[in-house]
């Protein structure tokens, strides 16, 4: 009993001390991050330096260290990151440009907001691409090719910009037109595995493709998006020529076949109430997610408001 | 008469050979789980491993090259064990009161309704309780945090919470089995309700009281999905009440589904330093309660001394009021659980049909929950379908077919009483290393219902075990005296007689397959497609429908309708089960109309 | 019964130097008792005395007894019931009645039923003859004919414990066993029983054991008296209640202990 009502008062004291000291300073910055494996995190990690240090870099054993602040909230989705910032006013996130909407504010990176046009020329400097991935260990089969040849052709485009991404470096010339051929393919289900930063497009795209032939597209297509390394290690394991693999990083590897699909901003997101930031540098943006900078207020904003 | 032979000889293989297959499903979890990570175990080092407080995992690791990644589980360990200390002093103390109150003041009008308070609450998918963190309790908390209100406050509370029932209900319990004439002999000395409750009946059941905190904390270390939705997870020590961290079972739900080689490894290994916590509390809960019994027997154990006897004059009081205020809370809980869920869940639920009867369309941006209702029909069939005869048949040979003591049998036993510990996580864990390379490596209906119909096993094979144990032997030794074989007297009389107990195994394993989702997550399917066709294809249940569209945050209304049906649901089948279960014990202990033929 | 050959046992019962231990507890010692073709025996003695372990040797129900051990011979006809003869066809033989009345949670018919059915009985009206003839041999048909398809729970102790009896009369016993079958019973059912076993004696025989003095004294052919897994006494139940030739056994029934 004792015990009890001793325990009962220290939690009151705590609640209470915590909201006291909590109420009237300054909040810290909540870092919002993916989790380490999601395609989004393993590109902003490899790209966000203070020209010494990456967020995510080989260290003198060899191995990787994150450096990524202790205290950030990992969230596993992007809707989840995006209702974490929105529904915080210190909170600081990232994500894909295509699933950015009005709940959150975003920022411009070194002066230059996530467009086509400072994507194309490289000055805004978080970009990713968005790959096809295919087996190189044995032919694909005749359906997965077409799909893909379908992937590879202009009617892509308007799947791409309905995502919000954009096609990298070529015109609309540039791509050869699909045309049909004269009966869908037979064979099993195309299995599409990988990132479901590409769900909308993908998804969007299988349909279309499958109002080419006029079959109903759950025949056609076997969908399981869980992110961009289960989609890597069905694509090696792909033992008959199926799978079509989706990334939101570059891929390097022996036994797969990558082609560009698109290009992706990461944009930089704040709640819409904070104004304290408008831009950042790749440093500074190191600095508040590695958890140097742990208030807004430390951030010199205005000389170089865009 | 060799008929007769047969038959026996059939009905002993059949269900010793359910017995033989509960143990080696067991052995065979441990197996694979230490096949699977003593690689990792080895690759990384113990050491390194389990002290280690970096974890920062690269899936280019492995077995044959040098580590690029660190694995170090250590800032888990330590959360974990936060996160559980958290629960046992939210949910132990109010969980403790509750059991004080119900069994000591409760009003005799009102005890029916609490004991289906505590039910419901013990029924509530963990999912369910996880997204009334983050929808409810993170926005109220982060008025006082320094963050958006996750961290060790708001996965205490909400461990607290959920496991609040299992204390209460195995406290009450310890409450009710102190004799009555202990409380009449204090009466009978003139002392109050309060002071004969507070100075003698809770001393006597202090045994069973701090076994069921134990039990607590079992379900606190297991516990996955709710506390992943409220901790902020990120891989590091637990530096305040609202700082991110993250605690064992979060770590391999959330990385499963990328891990590379070693990665994988390093996931089960941390499944295995999770069972050795959960062995330790189990291996707690064992001498705890042998000492209960040896207290029982002995009658003598020591009380307290002399300085809280002098303290003593206080806390009838104090420990009245707050047992009535626990229970006030528990009530409070549950009702602003429900209340909140089904305000916001409704509206949605009856504007929009195709929520729950829209077809499917492939990539539609109109989410529609029929795909999951039917897989998670198609889970329960199917996970039923093998654990309720396998449980059963293991049950009866357990019961009916050896002798009480033997070793075979204490083996078999203690195997089911382990299964029965292994937080669900780990299933989920071992369906990924051991079903899912069956079928080609993804994940289907088939491999989630057997994952999840082994998790099933040990619940059937107690609550048979129990009703076969309440069945009289004046039956069985009535049917064997005419000369009735042992499989006759089971089949005809015995099995019937305890049909209420095998009913409510079963009711109790629906609502655990509804209610579950670590073990579904990576095995069964977590994107929400078409209706699954066939057992091969992919599927999510109702519970990984919420944790996914309440983790999408795109849905969020959709989120609070599909709580709302997991509500329903359980609701639904605690009713149906009282109901049917009363009718049987009605039916054949007074006997009204029995079946002729 | 056409459906199964199953080998019928006789009537008499022989037992020679018989021993049982419980574990490490010798609970008969040297028993040697003959039991007669249809007679009725009461087997009197103090609580733990041994009287219903020796009973339940009759039907080898103390197989199912954990840690149990019997030695010596078990004879009924000549055959050795400890031998390699089937238990099952030997407790159709050997029927038993239990001291707490054990109706199946099933209708009355299917109680009586459940024997006949056991042993390949199948046609509806062989069934209803079977039973209709062993709830009259128990006398009970007459509180019982209009409600067969009852469950037999709702009857009263004394009913269910007739019910029992015409359960275990069903499939034709040529030995009962009764252990205490009125120990849980009223006067006036205890009496019905009573009258029952009178009747049934004449075809049938009959062991029973009984704490009731009086109810061995009038209702049995012989009697036998054990104490602490002996067999202090075994004779004509006249001469043993009126003149006993053991002191044990005249303390006993004169009440000076026990």
């Amino acid at each position: 009993m004792k015990f009890g009502k001793s325990i009962l008062l220290l939690l009151c004291v705590c609640l209470l001390v915590s909201f006291v000291a909590c109420s009237h300073v300054e909040k810290k910055i909540t870092v919002v991050v993916r989790e380490v494996g999601s395609g989004t995190r393993e590109a902003f990690d490899g790209m966000v330096t203070d020209g010494v240090h990456f967020l995510a870099e080989t260290d003198e054993n060899g191995r990787i260290r994150h450096n990524t602040t202790a205290s950030a909230v990992v969230q596993t989705k992007n809707g989840a990151l995006l209702t974490s910032v929105a529904s915080d006013r210190n909170a600081i996130g990232y994500l894909s440009l295509s699933s950015v909407n009005e709940s959150v504010r975003m920022l411009s990176i070194n002066g230059a907001f996530p467009n086509e046009a400072a994507l194309l020329d490289g000055s805004y400097p978080l970009q990713r691409p968005y790959v096809i991935m295919t087996t190189k260990k044995l032919p694909l089969s005749a359906r997965a090719a077409d799909f893909l040849r379908y992937l590879q052709s202009d009617s892509v485009k308007s799947h791409v910009e309905a995502a919000g991404c954009f096609l990298p470096g070529r015109g609309e010339s540039a791509l050869p037109a699909f045309s049909p051929l004269s009966a869908l393919p037979s064979g099993e289900k195309i299995l599409l595995r990988g990132s479901t930063s590409l769900e909308k497009l993908i998804l969007s795209a299988a349909r279309d493709y499958a109002k080419c032939y006029g079959v109903n597209p759950d025949d056609l297509f076997d969908v399981q998006l869980e992110g961009s390394s289960v989609g890597r290690k069905a694509v090696e394991n792909d033992t008959s020529g199926n799978v079509i693999g989706l990334s939101s990083v570059a891929v390097e590897a022996d036994g797969i076949n990558a082609h560009l699909l698109c290009l992706d901003a990461i944009a930089v997101v704040v709640h819409p109430s904070n104004f304290a930031v408008s831009d950042l540098s790749l440093a500074e943006l190191y600095d508040i997610f590695c958890g140097k900078t742990q208030y807004f207020s430390a951030i010199e904003q205005g000389t170089k408001e865009s | 008469m060799n008929k007769v032979r047969v038959k026996e000889f059939l009905g002993k293989l059949i269900f010793g050979g359910a017995a033989l297959f509960c143990a080696a499903s067991v052995i065979a979890i441990f197996a694979f789980l230490v096949f699977k990570g003593f690689p990792a175990f080895q690759k990384i080092g113990v050491w390194e491993f389990v002290f280690g407080d970096v974890w920062s995992p690269s899936r280019y690791d492995t077995y044959d090259a040098p580590l690029s990644g660190y694995y170090g589980i250590f800032t888990m360990i330590v959360g974990t064990i936060a996160a559980t200390a958290g629960a046992l002093l939210i949910g132990g103390i109010l969980g403790y009161f509750t059991a004080v109150f119900l069994t000591f003041f409760c009003p005799k009008k009102l005890q029916g309704l609490f004991a289906s308070v505590i039910h419901l609450l013990a029924g509530i998918p963990s999912v369910v309780y996880g997204f009334f963190g983050i929808s409810f309790l993170l926005p109220l908390l982060s008025l006082v945090s320094p963050n958006n209100g996750s961290g060790l406050l708001a996965a205490s509370l909400i461990l607290g919470i959920m496991i609040l029932p299992t204390v209460t209900a195995l406290s009450q319990s310890a409450l009710e089995s102190v004799p009555q004439s202990y409380y009449d002999a204090s009466s009978a000395l003139g002392c109050s309700h309060a002071e004969t409750v507070f100075r003698i009946m809770i001393p006597a059941a202090r045994s069973g009281i701090t076994a069921s905190l134990i039990l607590g904390v079992g379900r606190a270390l297991g516990e996955t999905m709710a506390i992943v939705m409220v901790a902020g997870n990120s891989p590091t020590y637990p530096k305040g009440l609202f700082h991110s961290f993250r605690v064992l079972t979060a770590n391999i739900v959330m990385e499963m589904g990328y891990a590379g080689e070693v990665h994988e490894g390093a996931l089960v290994a941390t499944g295995v330093v999770l069972l050795f916590f959960v062995f330790l509390i189990n291996l707690l809960f064992l001498l705890r309660s042998s000492k209960a019994i040896r207290e029982k027997n002995k009658k003598t154990s020591v009380r307290k001394p002399i300085v809280r006897q002098a303290l003593l004059p206080h806390t009838p009081t104090l420990g009245r009021l707050l047992s009535v205020l626990s229970a006030a809370f528990c009530s409070t809980i549950l009702l602003l659980l429900l209340g909140f869920i089904l305000f916001r869940g409704l509206p949605p639920l009856l504007s929009r049909r195709y929520l729950l009867f829209g077809k499917y369309e492939f990539g539609g941006a109109q989410i529609t929950l029929l795909p999951s209702l039917i897989a998670t029909l198609m889970a329960v069939l199917l996970s039923l379908g093998i654990a309720i005869p396998l449980g059963v048949m293991t049950a009866v040979f357990l019961h009916e077919y050896t002798k009480k003591n033997s070793l075979a049998v204490r083996l078999i036993r203690s195997a089911i009483d382990t299964l029965a510990g292994v937080p669900s996580i780990v299933y989920g864990l071992f369906g990924v290393v051991a079903f899912l390379p069956l079928f080609g490596g993804s994940s289907s209906v088939l491999a989630g219902s057997l994952t999840v119909s082994l998790m099933l096993l040990p619940t059937v094979v107690r609550t048979t075990e129990e009703s076969l144990a309440a069945v009289p032997d004046g039956l069985r030794e009535g049917s064997l005296a005419l000369g009735a074989g042992k499989v006759r007297t089971i089949l005809r009389l015995v099995l019937p007689s305890a049909l209420s107990g095998i009913f409510s195994a079963v009711i109790l394993s629906i609502g655990r397959v509804i209610g579950e989702s670590a073990p579904f997550l990576w095995t069964m399917g977590s994107v929400m497609t078409a209706i699954p066709r066939s057992y091969l294809d992919s599927g999510t249940t109702l519970s990984v429908a919420l944790y996914q569209l309440a983790g999408e945050g795109w849905h969020i209304e959709e989120a609070y309708a599909t709580a709302v049906i997991l509500i329903l649901l359980v609701l639904s089948l605690n009713l149906s089960a009282r109901a049917v279960i009363g009718h049987l014990k009605r039916k054949s202990t007074k006997g009204k109309e029995a079946r002729s033929r | 019964m056409k459906a199964r050959e199953i080998p019928h046992f006789g009537q008499s019962i022989r037992v020679r130097h018989a021993d049982l231990w419980y574990g490490a507890f010798h609970a008969l010692k040297d028993i040697c008792i003959d039991l007669p073709s249809r007679t009725l025996t009461a087997f009197i003695g103090p609580s733990g005395c041994g009287k219903s372990t020796l009973l339940k040797c009759f039907n080898r129900m103390n197989d199912m007894v954990e840690k149990c051990r019997v030695s010596g011979e078990f004879l009924i006809d000549g055959v050795s019931i400890y031998g390699k003869i089937d238990v099952n066809a030997l407790r159709k033989s050997v029927g038993m009645v239990f001291q707490k009345p054990n109706p199946f949670p099933m209708s009355i018919y299917d109680n009586i039923a459940y024997g006949p059915r056991t042993f390949g009985v199948r046609k509806r009206a062989e069934l209803d003859a079977i039973v209709e003839d062993s709830l009259r041999r128990a006398a009970i048909w007459d509180e019982v004919a209009d409600r067969l398809n009852r469950s037999a729970l709702g009857l009263s102790g004394g009913q269910q414990q007739r019910i029992c009896i015409a359960r275990a009369l069903a499939v034709k016993p040529s030995i009962l066993l009764m252990d205490e079958p009125t120990a849980a019973l009223d006067p006036i059912s205890t009496e019905k029983i009573e009258e029952l076993c009178l009747e049934l004696r004449k075809t049938t025989t009959i062991v029973t054991v009984t704490h009731n003095l009086g109810q061995a004294a009038r209702i049995s052919d012989k009697t036998a008296f054990f104490l602490s897994g002996e067999l202090v006494e075994c004779g004509d139940t006249k001469q043993l209640f009126s003149a006993p030739r053991d002191e044990r056994t005249r303390r006993y029934i004169t009440g000076k202990f026990g």
